[in-house]
């Protein structure tokens, strides 16, 4: 029939709309992708300039010089190693730790009036406390031991999911739910189905706010009481006044962090690679 | 068009039964009566459209028949039992879009078997199916953020069908879409209650729309919302685009609008 043949080519004309991937990419360069790497150099060239040997603008104990951190690094560099592993395990214990309890209760607050209403005064009554504050407790309760460390990572982790979950589940736009649940899907499924994979675009930067402060809070543990750890590295470098191992560990902390959070940033694009972004 | 029943058509059981439905909404210090006793009985399998102005409550209609909205008075029963929720025996295409992005074409089609915890392989037949009556093979494993409007629409109906409800009800689906892509997924849309029949309760404000569609027409009054007139204007069961030139088809929709002309306001 002709109409049938129309309603064909027709069909074949519909393109579905995307881009390619390696014209974006080259479209950034042009944007100016290569600033960035043009100022991560001036700012080295700064450093060198004003703390190196032979400018002296800065004397060396107020301020490395970057060649100083280079042999810091060699001489403790085993050390630190450990150090770097023992930090990142407790923030990882903890931040994931915390992202799952917070997730969960969330969750469960929205599935549940009565589960709400249970948990919302305690929350809403501890969650505004600084975490930093308790830190003279958990030291009181758990000594220098690990799970006070972990403990304090997850709270300050679970005080901000909690809330970010149950916020994203009220802005997932109703007539999922309805279209769900006239497809015959039980309140389970709808929490399941729809609910837990359509709040994770909500969910990345809480998560990576969350990261952040796994950071804060693992040093600041550490400064308290600890036997090992970068945190602790650097508290004992103070002692020594090594301001070039303290300078090196601030440098550690940040490539750490910034590659944790490429690494969560990754994941979640992952994750929500289903979602209209605006990249 | 005057209401007739024939004869063979009385004897056809019924899908739904709407008895003095009226359907009232308060918030604070207003009241709004949405649905003004409304008596209805759809018919197995028909093919039926409720035509309305804005705010006429057609949409308060469905949404009573789906289980979204409970009546103030009277009742409403889907073969004999009451309607009491939302469920996959009146499953609900709606106008916004409700194709869930986070699942793929295949994904969102399958729902429904998914969630009754039918097998991979049943899931995949049920799938195989509706995918290829709606023309969206090769985009079974796409995301619905690379579909068009019209082709999220096109795996909305599947979707919905997929779920072998009793009743498919249908809140101007293609309200959204641009006249073209509305006319294909209107003859689409026909060709599949043809291939799979089943009861279909499609609402538009468009009366070309509810012509082509429907084998019953329902005009509702504006607000307060009541059946102002029932057509039936016996068109062919096969029906494609080019009907809708037909010096019958013309005929009729003339003969409604001027009907509803009377009262009706823009």
């Amino acid at each position: 029939m002709e109409n049938r043949q129309s309603l064909q080519d027709t069909r074949q004309a519909e393109q579905p709309p995307e881009a390619s991937t390696a014209a974006r990419k080259s479209g950034e360069w042009r944007e100016g992708k290569y600033l960035s790497i043009l100022s991560v150099v001036l700012y080295l060239l700064l450093w060198i300039a004003i703390t190196e040997d032979g400018f002296g603008i800065v004397s060396s104990t107020f301020f490395p010089s970057p060649t100083m951190v280079i042999q810091a690094a060699v001489t403790v560099g085993d050390v630190l190693a450990n150090d770097i592993i023992a930090t990142l395990a407790r923030l990882f214990v903890g931040f994931v730790g915390g992202t799952l309890v917070g997730i969960g209760l969330g969750l469960l607050m929205s599935f549940s009036k009565k589960v709400y209403y249970f948990f919302d005064p305690l929350i809403e009554s501890l969650r505004p406390v600084p975490v930093i504050a308790v830190i003279p407790f958990f030291l009181l309760w758990f000594g220098i031991n690990e799970v006070g460390k972990i403990l304090l990572v997850l709270l300050g982790v679970f005080a901000i999911m909690v809330v970010s979950t149950v916020e994203a589940v009220r802005n997932i736009p109703k007539i999922y739910s309805q279209a769900a649940a006239t497809l015959g899907a039980s309140k389970t499924d709808i929490f399941r189905r729809i609910i837990l994979p359509g709040i994770m675009p909500q969910l990345v930067g809480p998560l990576r706010v969350s990261l952040a402060l796994s950071f804060t809070l693992v040093v600041a543990a550490e400064f308290m009481g600890a036997q090992s750890g970068l945190g602790y590295r650097i508290l004992e470098a103070r002692r020594l006044f090594n301001t070039d191992v303290i300078l090196l560990g601030i440098v550690l902390f940040g490539i750490l962090s910034g590659v944790l959070d490429r690494g969560l940033r990754r994941l979640m694009a992952y994750v929500t690679r289903w979602s209209e972004r605006n990249v | 068009m005057a209401t007739t029943e024939r004869e063979a058509d009385k004897l056809r059981p019924n899908e739904i039964v709407l008895n003095s439905v009226s359907v009232r909404f308060s918030s604070g210090t207003s009241e709004v009566l949405a649905l003004d006793n409304i008596d209805l009985k759809v018919r197995e399998n028909e093919f039926l459209c409720v035509m309305g102005p804005s705010g006429c409550g057609k949409t308060t209609l469905l949404n009573a028949i789906a289980g979204f909205v409970r009546p103030t008075s009277g009742r409403i029963e889907i073969e004999g039992r009451p309607v009491v929720r939302a469920g996959p025996d009146r499953a609900v295409v709606f106008q916004a879009d409700a194709v869930f992005p986070w699942m793929t074409v295949e994904e969102n089609i399958g729902f429904s078997q998914r969630v009754r915890g039918k097998s991979e392989k049943e899931i995949n037949q049920v799938v195989d199916r509706y995918i290829e009556l709606v023309g969206l093979q090769e985009f079974r494993r796409a995301w619905p953020k690379e579909l068009s409007g019209g082709m999220k629409k096109r795996v909305d109906l599947a979707r919905g069908y997929a779920a072998d409800p009793e009743v498919l009800l249908l809140d101007e689906p293609f309200g959204a879409l641009d006249i073209m892509t509305k006319e294909r997924l209107q003859e689409e849309l026909r060709r599949l209650w043809l291939a799979s029949p089943r009861t279909m309760i499609f609402i538009t404000h468009d009366l070309e729309e509810a012509l082509y569609l429907g084998d019953r027409i329902i005009v509702m009054t504006p607000r307060p919302g009541r059946i102002e007139s029932v057509h039936e204007p016996n068109f062919p069961h096969e029906r494609d685009l080019s009907f809708k030139l037909d010096d019958k088809f013309i005929k009729s929709r003339r003969e409604i609008h001027e009907s509803m002309s009377a009262y009706a306001i823009t």
